[in-house]
């Protein structure tokens, strides 16, 4: 990801945890929580974040496996998520 | 090369942006409003905002970046209002925002790379830090270093326009996100 786009993806996080904070949010717990997951992996693994990853992200122990591949799916319908690469199973934030 | 052209671009023009929408709709407002506010004092002193965010991501560099599109805001305002502030403002102002953030940043243990939870409100207490600073600085090119109410005033401008431009970004973000 160009760095210019990361740091665009760092404030657009830090603002959309603002927004949680304050209430202003209309996104459910589970799906803030996954956005944050997605982006933190990110920018830890080359780029893109894994289901395997993902399920075993502190911010995600607390729900299911069924709710975050339920939460994923939506997500990636609504555009904040979108899937890389070839291969399933692997995720970036759609900033 | 191209990178620093493109932070220089849009902190310039969010940093223009902000300070004229400050001046053109938000001190007027002050000044009918609160007509006992001093107008030298702006309450919601938005491009604070650009300058901390700036200092957050971009570190010394948000300087250079934001240095002339302040000094054009300076000389447009001391045209319009006279030798308000000293001509070395503009630097310290910005000088003032990246300590502020450094200090924080460096007590809190926050980097721009974070995206914990506590993130905005330490970039909150930094803007406030940097406020202060920003006074001091301006108050010794003064020759007149002293924590007077006036000082607490843009500091409270400051960190109220920050908090407020913040605001405006995550409805930005939703904005552009549906129209994606």
């Amino acid at each position: 990801m160009p760095r210019d786009l990361k740091k665009l993806a760092k404030l657009k996080l830090m603002v959309t945890r603002m927004e949680a904070d304050l209430g202003l949010s209309d996104l459910s717990h589970l799906n803030r929580s996954l956005v944050t997951a997605v982006a933190d992996l990110n920018s830890k693994r080359a780029g893109c974040a894994s289901t395997s990853d993902l399920l075993e992200h502190p911010l995600l122990q607390e729900f299911s496996r069924p709710s975050i591949f339920r939460a994923l799916k939506a997500m990636e319908i609504s555009g904040e998520i979108k899937k890389v690469g070839p291969v399933r199973g692997y995720y970036t934030p759609a900033v | 090369m191209k990178e620093h052209v493109q932070n220089f671009i849009v902190l310039s023009l969010a940093y223009l942006v902000s300070f004229s929408l400050t001046m053109a709709i938000i001190s007027p407002l002050q000044s009918v409003l609160l007509s006992s506010v001093p107008a030298s004092i702006s309450l919601l002193f938005l491009p604070h905002g650009v300058r901390m965010i700036a200092a957050h991501y971009y570190g010394w560099k948000s300087i250079l970046y934001l240095l002339p599109s302040s000094y054009l805001m300076y000389i447009m305002m001391t045209q319009a209002q006279g030798d308000i502030l000293p001509p070395l403002s503009p630097l310290v102002g910005l000088l003032a925002c990246y300590i502020g953030m450094k200090l924080v940043t460096t007590f809190a243990n926050v980097t721009s790379k974070d995206i914990g939870i506590s993130t905005w409100k330490w970039l909150l207490i930094a803007g406030f830090v940097g406020s202060i600073f920003n006074g001091l600085g301006i108050g010794l090119l003064q020759g007149n270093i002293s924590l007077t109410t006036q000082m607490l005033g843009y500091a409270i401008g400051d960190v109220s326009g920050q908090f407020a431009l913040m605001i405006a970004l995550i409805y930005y973000f939703r904005y552009i996100q549906k129209d994606v």
